[in-house]
């Protein structure tokens, strides 16, 4: 550019035609009295990126469908909508053909940092692949990651809910039930990414979704933001300040305790709809998260159980070696948080109709082996509680739907037709016991039974999906009625329990096309149950009050026993099932 | 203007070239919190019919008149639902502008105080200025299709024109800085 032309009205044309411009070069050079103006035309020249992006990527809804008309792509992905951008990528709601299913798809920018390296090189797509490797029900299914007529990608699964940020400033904090829910929820998530070498670093209500069942998925993973734990260090301060650790905010090395402050950050503002440190500079966001511990929770919300007031102080530490030292522990910390308003201290309602069971066979095969597939080789999932000393457990009862099988907890309801599993891993070789009752106390052991193809014990570190297969056919369970409250015990031992084993004969066996035949668990086996001396342990989460009247109750007492007991690994899970 | 007087495939032909870039437009402007049933198609699609069912009663001054006048209907009804949803989850009445918590992804993208000074800026210009810069920055129509649309005697003199308004826009923006 020589000195005797007038740079602004050179650029203006390179504006105008959509040239790349080195701005720094040009507004570095260019007079005092130009910089302004130039200044200006460069963020003219910003949004007119951001807006040839769009025309030039995005269809209309219209030509999506139409017949004919030129469709907008990325690979074979058809683009139906923007729905976010950042400064290094836009998201989109997608159509994925070979899926049969909308997606959100992330497109990074052109020039975004790692965007353009060769593609056996690139960082993106190396921590998108490794990403793509965790599968947990609270964090959002990566399908893959590429690089596609020049620009990287990464789709995934189409979370549909509103974000925690909006689900709060809509709706008011959370009460103390929902944010250890939330805590725990995602507290596994970042368990499951951690493992998976793996650090998200943009922990913040905006980046967690709540979806229309009340699950919480951990979303965003900023490409570019995360690194394996071996890289750590940080040179500069990415993602949000506001819920950053005080060493991300002073850019030292980040590691999982990083992650664990800013979800004890994120509890913070779900429980009170703020944030604790005010600050509006960096500088002072900086000082304030440094120099003492977040403003004391409990004091913005008597109301709240002491421990789990206490449990978000320790995450919240300014100094990482105070914190828990990883994601599992305050999981765990969170799981031992009485609220005070768990599902089994609703009213019991009356049972009109016994609920009825029903192994199916349909579609299931290849759920099933793909979830074994996927989870093989992750790390620790919800709920991730040792029983023991020398062993740990994790287990999700599944609903099976259209899409991915999603994850059961307290209170959720179930409806006739619904299709239920339970995906079961442990750290030993372990016998394992599913049983079920209704309002009316009657209780079923739906698992094992002498037809399945799985027996006790189960081997050790596999995950497996239960019941599993019947002579080769895998099978579910299938709610056939509805029954008021249907609670579920998950009951693990790393020795088989006489009293269940021993009553093989009492159960009728299954049949896949006919509605349940389980036989109920005698009274007095259940109260046996609880004389197995030296068996007993500690309870995997908080185990509720009774919720009415049953024969579990008496098994649920054993879970509730949290010294003496050694061994066994109980969870209760209670849903609704209003007839 | 081409689609005034009822000429019907006149009126078809603007929609078919015209809407699925303001459709593309919009949803770059339309906040995430503010989506709902109605989306961003619907929402520029019934914008736009309604402005040209009621082009006879609406005075455009000058070559450029229309896409100015029917990309500010469009920011108007965005504000409109962007308040929507601000009262169905309980927030307070928003501003006239369109700040809201929830950025829209332009926003998002360059952040709120450069689309401010932009807006004010694009506002302070001529109608045929604010349309040039509408069909070239925000719609990326090629300059032989805005000499078509602008009555414009080639791709050259489109580009000119094009390239003046953009200066007065960077001038304007940079005298608010």
């Amino acid at each position: 550019m020589s000195a005797d032309r007038d740079p602004f009205q050179e650029l203006l044309g390179s504006v105008s035609d959509g040239e790349a411009i080195d701005w720094d070069d040009a507004v570095g050079r260019a007079r005092p009295d130009d910089r302004l103006r130039l200044v200006a035309l460069r963020d003219v020249d910003r949004i007119g990126r951001f807006n040839r992006d769009l025309q030039r990527t995005l269809p209309a809804a219209d030509e999506v469908t139409g017949d004919g008309i030129d469709v907008q792509r990325w690979g074979d992905l058809l683009l139906l909508e923007l729905c976010g951008a950042g400064a290094n990528a836009e998201v989109y709601r997608a159509w994925d053909p070979g899926l049969r299913r909308e997606v959100a798809l992330k497109l990074i920018r052109s020039g975004a940092q790692g965007a353009d390296a060769p593609t056996d090189q690139s960082p993106l797509l190396n921590e998108g692949r490794a990403l793509a490797r965790v599968r947990h029900p609270h964090v959002v299914a990566v399908h893959g990651i590429d690089c596609r007529d020049g620009r990287v990608g990464l789709w995934m699964e189409l979370v549909r809910g509103v974000t925690l940020e909006q689900h709060v400033e809509s709706q008011g904090p959370l009460d103390a039930a929902e944010a250890t829910r939330l805590g725990r929820e995602i507290g596994s998530a970042l368990a499951a990414v951690h493992v998976a070498g793996l650090l998200h670093r943009d922990i913040k209500p905006a980046n967690v979704v709540r979806d229309p069942d009340g699950r919480f998925v951990l979303t965003d993973f900023g490409l570019g933001l995360s690194r394996h734990l071996a890289e750590a260090p940080v040179l500069s301060v990415v993602g949000s300040p506001m819920y950053m650790a005080p060493e991300q905010l002073s850019g030292a090395a980040a590691d999982a305790r990083t992650d664990v402050y800013a979800l004890g950050m994120l509890l913070w503002f779900a429980l009170t709809a703020r944030h604790p440190f005010p600050e509006d500079s960096l500088g002072a966001l900086r000082h304030a998260a440094a120099s003492g511990p977040v403003p004391a929770l409990g004091e913005r919300r008597p109301d709240l159980p002491p421990s789990l007031v206490a449990a978000v102080r320790r995450a919240t530490a300014p100094v990482a070696a105070d914190r828990f030292a990883n994601a599992g522990q305050f999981v765990e910390a969170l799981a031992s948080t009485t609220t005070g308003s768990a599902a089994g201290q609703t009213p019991a309602t009356p049972a009109r109709r016994r609920s009825r069971w029903l192994l199916s066979m349909a579609g299931l095969v290849v759920v099933a082996a793909v979830m074994i597939v996927a989870v093989r080789g992750r790390g620790p999932a919800e709920p991730v509680v040792p029983a023991a000393a020398s062993y740990a457990v994790e287990a999700a009862l599944l609903r099976h739907g259209a899409g991915a099988p999603s994850p059961l907890t307290n209170d959720d309801l179930l409806a006739p037709g619904d299709r239920l599993s339970l995906q079961w891993r442990a750290t030993q070789s372990s016998w394992v016991y599913v049983l079920n009752a209704d309002d009316r106390g009657e209780a079923y052991l739906l698992f094992p039974q002498p037809r399945f193809d799985l027996r006790n014990p189960l081997p050790a570190d596999s995950t497996l999906v239960l019941p599993g297969a019947m002579s080769g056919r895998d099978v579910v369970w299938t709610v056939t009625s509805a029954g008021g409250r249907e609670t579920f015990l998950i009951v693990v031992s790393p020795e088989p329990l006489p009293e269940l084993e021993a009553g093989p004969a009492g159960f009728a066996a299954p049949d896949p096309d006919r509605p349940i035949e389980y036989a109920a668990v005698d009274a007095g086996v259940i109260e046996r149950l609880r004389g197995v001396g030296g068996l007993a342990a500690a309870p995997a989460q908080p185990v509720s009050a009774a919720p009415g009247s049953g024969s579990l109750n008496r098994f649920r007492a054993l879970a509730g026993r949290e010294s003496g007991v050694t061994g066994v690994w109980v969870r209760e899970i209670v849903l609704r099932n209003p007839g | 203007m081409l689609a005034r007087g009822g000429d019907a495939p006149a009126r078809e032909h603007l929609l078919a070239r015209y809407l699925p870039r303001l459709q593309r437009w919009a949803s770059g402007r339309l906040p995430l919190r503010a989506r709902s049933l109605l989306d961003t198609t619907d929402l520029v699609q019934e914008t736009l019919l309604r402005t040209m069912e009621g082009l006879d009663r609406v005075e455009v001054r000058g070559p450029g008149g229309f896409q100015a006048y029917v990309r500010q209907a469009v920011l108007n009804r965005i504000r409109d639902q962007v308040r929507w949803a601000g009262r169905r989850q309980g927030r307070e009445e928003l501003s006239e502008d369109l700040r809201d918590s929830s950025p829209s992804p332009l926003e998002e993208a360059i952040g709120g105080a450069v689309l401010d000074r932009y807006e004010r800026a694009l506002a302070g210009l001529g109608q045929e200025d604010q349309e040039l810069l509408h069909l070239r920055i925000e719609l990326d129509f090629d300059y032989g299709e805005i000499a078509t649309m602008t009555g414009r005697p080639s791709r050259d003199a489109a580009r000119m024109a094009v390239q003046r308004a953009l200066g007065r826009l960077a001038e304007a923006m940079g005298h608010e800085r």
